[in-house]
């Protein structure tokens, strides 16, 4: 049976380390610091293997969420958040309104995005999580995801210099 | 005026191309975890593993320019990478032809082997033109020998075969008792850059050149040091049901038993 279990929870690194650490690089920002904590929450996985290896990916969100935001607060206590009290307009200076938006101002806006706003982008259209299962990630009401959502998309449009448009959001 | 959803594909896209150079190394997550587990079991393993690296060190041969530290590393990081495989099946193949067993003179094809990392289970094929010419598996399950020239099969209560495989447990324990040396960058292999290493012969042990990959320290190709040896070309396998059944030796229907 332990043989059993080991040979999954090979299987699921093996299948599932790439796109785990991808999603961990975009909460953290750098690739060094998301192989430590993508590390650090396998370790805690395979402790808890017996009693999560049904959803085990669910419990390991979690995980990466919650070391993700220990390294965003350790790093606020070191420097100001001068990223984001810096953040500006992002434009183009062409006109939004015919084209999707550059991507390059897309980026720089993604990284201007407050702490929470970006993890629920990063799980829902990266990690192409559904509302609930972001907020269970989250440890959050699904409310709270498409709230961050909405305020997300209207803040990219902002940062892009674009006004904010009556359109579903998809959530 | 672009929509939502135009704008979130692009959040998609320029998210997915922010991470599409990243990629993990199972094998050294894999091997990280085990590695953490056995020190919260076993801590004082860690002083010998270290003690065992750091003794690599002299062994380098004097004509070897090689740094010492570098020795080092390349052993304790190969000793990391196999903690990461021991559940794996390991595949190695080999061209195969005239003068070796099961092939007729002139006949040119393919070996290939086929071990539970742990050493618990073996297999090996022999084909030709892409055809099976002999198929066997040994494990406590069951010898199976399955010769497809003739159709026949033989099988028997089986026993952990005892062969000369090299495995990730094989290897560290090489590498503890110091019979490991670096013998400097191989040539690539498949266009990835390898280490090359030899494990000394010891008593009646041959002694082994060894390929290792230089980014996962995982071992890519080996062969024993003897005339006439083949060079074995390996693949570590996940357990996949897949791999794992790929131990087994499976009788064709319409083959008739033999003794």
């Amino acid at each position: 049976m332990q043989r059993e279990l080991s040979a999954d929870f090979d299987r699921f690194v093996l299948d599932r380390s790439t796109a785990l650490l991808r999603t961990a690089v975009l909460l953290v920002g750098d690739v060094g610091h998301a192989e430590d904590i993508l590390q650090t929450a396998l370790m805690r996985l395979a402790t808890r293997w017996t009693s999560v290896h049904t959803a085990p990916e669910a419990f390991i969100r979690q995980v990466l969420v919650n070391l993700a935001r220990d390294r965003w607060r350790r790093a606020r206590r070191r420097v100001s958040e001068q990223e984001l009290t810096n953040a500006g307009v992002v434009t183009g200076g062409r006109d939004p309104a015919d084209t999707v938006a550059d991507r390059d101002a897309v980026r720089r806006a993604l990284a201007r995005l407050p702490g929470r706003q970006r993890e629920v982008v990063v799980l829902r259209f990266f990690a192409e999580l559904s509302v609930a299962e972001t907020a269970e990630a989250l440890r959050t009401s699904e409310g709270t995801v498409k709230a961050h959502t909405s305020r997300a998309v209207a803040r990219l449009r902002e940062l892009l210099g674009e006004k904010i448009t009556e359109n579903v959001h998809g959530v | 005026m672009v929509s939502d959803n135009e704008l979130l594909d692009d959040v998609r896209t320029v998210l997915r191309a922010e991470v599409a150079n990243v990629t993990a190394n199972p094998a050294e997550l894999l091997a990280s975890v085990r590695r953490g587990q056995s020190r919260r079991r076993w801590p004082w393993l860690v002083v010998p593993l270290v003690a065992a690296a750091a003794a690599a060190v002299v062994l380098v041969p004097a004509e070897q320019p090689a740094a010492p530290v570098e020795v080092a590393q390349v052993l304790e990081r190969t000793n990391t990478a196999l903690d990461g495989v021991r559940g794996m099946v390991i595949h190695e193949q080999a061209p195969a032809g005239e003068g070796e067993k099961y092939f007729e003179p002139g006949e040119r094809g393919l070996s290939e082997r086929w071990h539970a990392a742990d050493g618990s289970a073996f297999r090996y094929r022999a084909s030709a033109d892409g055809r099976t010419i002999v198929d066997l598996s040994r494990s406590a399950a069951g010898d199976v020998f399955v010769d497809h020239r003739t159709r026949t099969y033989r099988a028997k209560p089986g026993e952990t075969p005892d062969d000369e495989v090299w495995t990730p447990e094989k290897i560290q324990k090489a590498i503890r008792d110091g019979r490991i040396t670096v013998t400097g960058p191989g040539e690539p292999i498949n266009g990835t850059q390898t280490v090359r290493l030899h494990i000394a012969e010891r008593k009646a042990e041959t002694a082994v050149e060894m390929w290792v990959d230089a980014t996962t320290y995982l071992p890519m190709r080996w062969i024993l040091v003897q005339d006439g040896a083949t060079p074995y070309d390996v693949t570590w396998l996940p357990p996949t049901p897949e791999n794992l059944a790929q131990l087994k030796t499976q009788i064709p229907d319409g083959f008739t038993e033999v003794d």
